[in-house]
């Protein structure tokens, strides 16, 4: 990064490069919609090479990278909210939309037979039904192998903030997943 | 089988535990819990099936290309600039004027004392006129509700042409304060 601020254009196609995938995945694993993910990376870089001028070496790069993502992560869930508290009163009263939202309930209901991808995608449901923060803090330290002190500067909290997040993450994980955790991982690899 | 449930408290050591975050001394004790009290036990093994499950997700792989793409298209992109309409601007630049002249007015009451009875303050101030000017359009009230202050200006104008100076217009100014206060 201090190469590329130092102008140096070629270390911008590095810094993409080995840095992407990192990007593409806790985008990915925040926001569970495989379709808004590319664009989403793209707009994580557009914003470090406009702000590379005043970048400042205070933390890891990495460090300044997830937290980029995971602010960028948050705004896109925030308009997702509103997009959605419309929807809901626009759509107030149409009984197709609540009985698909019905079905979409059903289809989500375990089964003994998953294989590990099947068993991947419960977990991913799983996942996404937490809170922003906890769920953050869940993919930074398990699929990330963030410390708590980075996740904390990730996140600009604490790290007894981020040993809480996690703790109650794993709480509520374990609950969606009981029946998974208690049937679906003895035949899973 | 312990029933206990744990704490809040006991559940995140455990947890900062697994995920290997907490200090030598304190790994040592909780290892020890472990091993001889069945709920920290069972506590331990939940997370332990919890942690297996979870690495079951597995992210796609990144498209071949799509760094060099992004890289590509990070240096196209044109800085966006806050989307502010060009007739916001001008309504602005407007408020700030009708600000001023209202500020530039308000703030001379020593000027009102110092003119003639016929550059007295203007209509806006009595609420018979207010109610008139209602239904007047917005350019035209605006200088109408400024009156005062375009008076002024001609006042301030005509004496400049008369070529009045200024000690003449000290004592123009004395004599109409005295006759407004008698």
């Amino acid at each position: 990064m201090l190469a590329f601020k130092g102008g140096d254009e070629r270390a911008f196609d590095e810094l993409v490069a080995r840095n992407t995938p990192k990007v593409h995945g806790l985008v990915f694993r925040f926001l569970g919609n495989a379709e808004e993910v590319e664009d989403l990376t793209q707009e994580v870089f557009v914003r470090v090479y406009r702000t590379a001028k005043r970048y400042e070496p205070s933390a890891k790069f990495s460090t300044w990278l997830y937290r980029v993502t995971a602010n960028l992560c948050f705004n896109v869930m925030r308009s997702r909210k509103k997009v959605h508290t419309w929807q809901l009163d626009y759509s107030d009263g149409d009984d197709d939309h609540a009985h698909r939202d019905v079905e979409d309930h059903h289809a989500a209901s375990p089964s003994d037979r998953l294989d590990a991808g099947e068993l991947g995608q419960v977990v991913a449901q799983a996942v996404a039904k937490l809170p922003e923060t906890q769920r953050m803090a869940i993919i930074l330290n398990k699929y990330e192998d963030k410390s708590y002190e980075e996740i904390a500067a990730i996140m600009e909290i604490s790290t007894m903030a981020v040993k809480s997040l996690l703790s109650r993450a794993r709480g509520n994980l374990k609950d969606t997943l009981e029946r998974y955790l208690k049937h679906g991982t003895r035949g899973a690899p | 089988m312990d029933n206990r449930k744990l704490q809040q408290s006991e559940l995140e050591m455990l947890s900062a535990f697994m995920d290997g975050q907490v200090g030598d001394a304190q790994a040592r004790e909780l290892q020890r819990r472990i091993a001889d009290d069945g709920a920290w036990a069972q506590a331990a093994q939940e997370l332990r099936e919890l942690n297996a499950l979870l690495d079951t997700w597995q992210a796609p792989a990144v498209r071949p290309g799509l760094a060099g793409q992004i890289a590509h298209n990070a240096r196209r992109q044109p800085r966006r600039r806050l989307a502010i309409p060009l007739w916001i601007s001008g309504l602005s630049a407007a408020a700030a004027l009708v600000i001023a002249f209202t500020v530039l007015v308000s703030s001379k009451p020593a000027d009102h004392a110092s003119q003639p009875p016929v550059v007295q303050a203007g209509p806006t101030e009595t609420p018979k006129v207010h109610d008139a000017l209602a239904g007047i359009d917005t350019p035209d009230q605006f200088i109408v509700e400024n009156l005062g202050f375009f008076r002024e200006m001609e006042y301030a104008q005509a004496m400049a042409e008369a070529e009045i100076d200024p000690q003449t217009l000290d004592a123009l100014d004395t004599l109409d304060r005295q006759g407004r206060g008698s």
